[in-house]
């Protein structure tokens, strides 16, 4: 009985899920874009339903109206987009485009906050559908029945429609090869607003009919965006039928999760998931020649992302460096407490945001999940300091290193050897997922609240002691700290290991040939940039005073992203004047609730589509380093015959 | 009926092909010839607008594409047969077929039984998908795909590679036949001159992107020179 009752439940919860993902797995299909934003579109169709008919539609027909005019909405603002950003996505590389849509989810959720406001709302369901149908002794909900008819319904027109269809043809042969489509007299570029506006509609319509029984607020994006995330995954990127399939047992697995692990909500999923992407990193039904279109395949590969410049003007660089550092140092003097403050975050994110670059710009590997060794390091030293026990706080610095260093090793070495591209991305996002959840039901680190009153330390040297209790001291501390990090990266990008790993991302076929084990490098940089996310983590507990679960929330994992690119992935010091930009913006917008996250979402949209060399590749664009790009490129090749 | 004249091409900085010049009258069949990396592929492609960047005045009819986007291009009946094939993995042979009818537009274009009695090869083949097939059987469905629409050019690249003997000498009368019964001019890229003599009436040479050479076959012959120097052969 109760057995049935959290499979039915799930099974309802996996077709709300469906009707969102229908839409990511069509864009992608089509446009090879990962739409980060669908779960805000699909938000902003709640609320526009919600404008329509308020808190207490009285039919059923009412709601069904208000979900087809939102639909209708969203459609005109699909055509809008595809316009003026997918189109444009279409010539760029994947890492791009995802950063590009994270973009959207920004502005987005910025303008439902001005427009809508940040209160919950709660819409019920109309008299019609607030009911239960009977069955002996099993009753199901009739809104429930309502959705799954709804998922199915929808499902089956996809389904239709793309395999069944004249249209479905022409669309399957734009997924896979554009380029012989146009030459086939299709006007592609028509498809694909067609295929984009009618993805719009369906999530605008999802919306309206998911408004009743769930709590309308600026948080809505986030409840679908994972779930359609990992179903749009499981079944295998731009596959409806997978969606489908992927839906249905994610729904189950969430109903399995209510009765097996009632304490902890949503973890199985995370750790089903991390299972199945060992195991089949492609997806349920990957075959390109069938009917995925999409290959879950490289993301940084295939990028064309600016060659990693060593900073030829050395001299220039130690000038610039010593500036900003001084200017840093003479900030306690001048600057107020709550600029000051933001100061100190900004360079631990600067940090996080290079050890993440590492990665990405260096090894070639796109994770999602870097937060999660923030939070391990946050923790650790957060968690001991508060404990008083006593150890001296560069002790509990090296061992959140080390830690991280562990953690990164395990974990990398299964990721790497098994997955590569978004495959990777998803799994390091899902371990940051359960590792938030765990802390969230984690009494002894605090729960939802975290741990706060964490003290600042002292630093018994002997024969000097350091007492950094005061913000000015440890503000000192945390700048020497940040700096020294930031150099011994520096030192290492450009020695020996870090000259191989650019040319490996440069040509890893090639590398391969040459006898070079390129998954030893890549482990070597996923260990190195885990250790240093970890310190970050375990520099800022006690500059904050306070670390909460959202240290590891994918949101902050995105935050490293953003600030790289913003800065430019190519260059070395890019993630730190993203950094620098972001916490800029950030300061300026900081009092307007949904501003701030329109104008930082608006500038990394621009910057994605107008300079995707972040800023510092704007500069470069117009100066001597324009060709420095294609020397470096020359060298490095070199680089490789040299150690092979 | 197609003119090209001062055709420049690049594929980003790299300036590929230089001012060339070319004209294809209609139902008249003409070859391009070159060694491999001359520029063949590069003009192919550009004059249906398909990759390279390019400037200069490509007319069919008399009117200026301009820059045109490669399906207006197909529509206004230019039929590119890519030299990778390139046929669609998910559609069986016949709705390979069927698909390419997008590009005739308003025309009408050939009737797909008439296109299948024509390939005898692709018969047996019509339910399977592209998939399925091997590399000469893709080719041949790539020249049938691009012969549907009844273009008024159809530009050929390099269509024998890969080919048996036999199946080449069957694919050289095929096409003769269709183009000579439905007035389809052809633009030819081949390695196989023994194919290109026998489907073409006049032949350019092009090399490092400038046609060096251009003239009937007979004037090709009387020119051993030329044969030595661009074709080494
Ligand atoms: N996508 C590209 N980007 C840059 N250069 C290219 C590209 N494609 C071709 N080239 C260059 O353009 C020149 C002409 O190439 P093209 O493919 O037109 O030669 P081709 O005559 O078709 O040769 P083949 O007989 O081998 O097919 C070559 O030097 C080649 O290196
Ligand atoms: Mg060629």
């Amino acid at each position: 009985m109760q057995i049935g009752f959290a499979l039915f439940n799930g099974l309802t919860v996996g077709m709300s899920i469906f009707l969102v993902a229908a839409g990511i797995t069509l864009i992608f299909g089509m446009l090879k874009i990962l739409n980060i934003a669908h779960g805000s579109f699909f938000m902003i169709g709640a609320y526009v339903a919600y404008s329509i008919i308020g808190t207490d539609p009285d039919s059923t027909w009412k709601l069904v109206v208000a979900a087809i005019l939102s639909g209708l909405v969203l459609a005109a603002l699909g055509l809008l987009l595809n316009a003026s950003v997918f189109q444009r996505l279409r010539n760029i590389g994947e890492a791009y485009s995802l950063i590009a849509t994270f973009a959207l989810l920004m502005i987005c959720n910025g303008v439902t906050k001005i427009i809508w406001g940040v209160n919950y709302h709660s819409v019920s369901a109309p008299d019609a559908l607030a009911g239960a149908v009977m069955y002996g002794r099993f009753f199901a909900p009739s809104y429930s029945l309502f959705i799954i008819g709804l998922g199915v319904l929808t499902f089956l027109v996809l389904e239709i429609v793309v395999h069944r269809s004249s249209v479905g043809k022409v669309v399957r042969a734009i997924a896979h090869d554009p380029w012989m489509a146009n030459l086939v007299g299709i006007n592609t570029s028509r498809i694909y607003a067609l295929v984009v506006i009618a993805a719009f509609f369906c999530v605008g319509m999802a919306g309206g009919l998911l408004l009743p029984n769930q709590s309308l607020s600026p948080l809505l994006f986030e409840s679908y965006l994972l779930q359609s995330f990992i179903v749009v995954i499981i079944g295998g990127l731009g596959n409806i039928r997978g969606a489908f399939v992927g839906a249905i047992m994610l729904g189950l697995t969430e109903g399995a999760n209510f009765l097996v692990l009632p304490d902890i909500p949503g973890i199985l999923v995370y750790i089903i998931l991390i299972g199945f992407l060992l195991w089949r990193p492609y997806g349920l039904f990957p075959q390109p020649g069938a009917d995925t279109a999409g290959q879950a395949g490289s993301l940084a590969e295939t990028e064309d992302v600016p060659a990693t410049t060593p900073p030829k003007a050395l001299l220039g660089s130690v000038v610039a460096t010593v500036l900003a550092v001084s200017v840093l140092a003479s900030m306690p003097f001048w600057a107020n407490a709550g600029f000051l403050f933001i100061i100190g975050f900004a360079m631990v994110e600067a940090v996080l945001a290079l050890s993440w670059n590492l990665l990405f710009g260096y090894a070639g590997l796109t994770t999602f999940g870097h937060a999660a060794f923030f939070a391990l390091g946050a923790y650790f030293v957060g968690f001991l300091l508060r404990q008083e026990t006593g150890i001296p706080f560069l002790v509990l610095l090296s061992s959140s290193l080390v830690l991280g260093a562990l953690t990164a090793f395990f974990v990398g070495f299964i990721a790497i050897r098994r997955t590569s591209g978004i495959a990777l991305g998803i799994l390091t996002l899902s371990l940051g997922e359960i590792l938030r959840r765990a802390i969230n039901y984690s009494p002894a680190l605090g729960s939802d609240d975290g741990l706060s009153g964490i003290p600042r330390p002292r630093i018994d040297l002997g024969l000097i002691v350091f007492d950094l209790g005061s913000e000015r001291a440890y503000f000192w501390f945390l700048l020497a700290a940040c700096s020294v990090v930031a150099l011994a990266l520096w030192s290492f990008t450009v020695g020996p290991k870090g000259r191989v790993l650019v040319a490996l991302r440069q040509d890893p076929i090639r590398a391969e040939f040459l006898g070079i084990n390129v998954r030893r490098y890549r482990l070597t940089a996923f260990v190195i940039s885990g250790a240093i996310a970890a310190l970050a983590g375990g520099l800022q507990a006690p500059w904050a005073q306070i670390v909460t679960p959202e240290a590891a929330s994918y949101l902050h994992s995105t935050q490293p992203m953003l600030n790289t690119l913003l800065g430019g992935s190519g260059f070395f010091w890019g993630p730190i004047v993203g950094s620098a930009i972001f916490s800029g913006i950030n300061y300026a917008t900081r009092t307007l609730a949904g501003l701030s996250e329109v104008v930082s979402g608006g500038i990394l949209l621009l910057i994605v589509l107008a300079a995707p060399g972040g800023v510092l590749g704007l500069g470069s664009r117009f100066g001597r380093m324009k060709h420095v790009g294609a020397l470096h490129k020359r060298s490095t090749v070199n680089e490789l015959t040299r150690i092979g | 009926m197609l003119e090209v004249a001062g055709l420049n091409a690049f594929y980003g900085d790299s300036h590929i092909l230089h001012g060339v010049d070319l004209t294809v009258d209609t139902s008249d069949r003409v070859s391009v010839l070159g060694r491999n990396g001359s520029g063949k592929t590069t003009l192919m492609k550009s004059i249906l607008n398909a990759g390279p960047r390019i400037y200069g005045r490509i007319c069919l009819d008399g009117a200026d594409l301009a820059d045109e986007p490669s399906f207006q291009r197909a529509r206004s009946g230019l039929s590119l047969v890519p030299e990778d094939r390139r046929s669609f993995p998910h559609l069986t042979v016949r709705d390979n077929l069927l698909i390419a009818l997008t590009a005739a537009g308003k025309r009408t274009g050939l009737d797909i039984e008439q296109v299948l009695d024509t390939f005898p090869m692709l018969k047996p083949l019509t339910a399977r998908y592209g998939s399925q097939l091997s590399g000469g059987q893709q080719q041949m469905v790539a020249v049938a795909r691009g012969v549907m629409p009844r273009p008024r050019c159809l530009l050929l690249d390099e269509p024998t590679e890969g080919l048996a003997p036999v199946i080449v000498r069957q694919l050289a009368a095929s096409l003769v036949r269709l183009c000579d019964e439905f007035n389809i001019g052809l633009l030819l890229s081949e390695q196989n001159i023994w194919f290109a003599r026998f489907c073409t009436q006049r032949v350019y040479i092009i090399e490092n992107g400038r046609i060096v050479f251009s003239g009937s076959w007979d004037e090709f012959d009387s020119r051993p020179d030329v044969k030595h120097l661009y074709l080494a052969v």
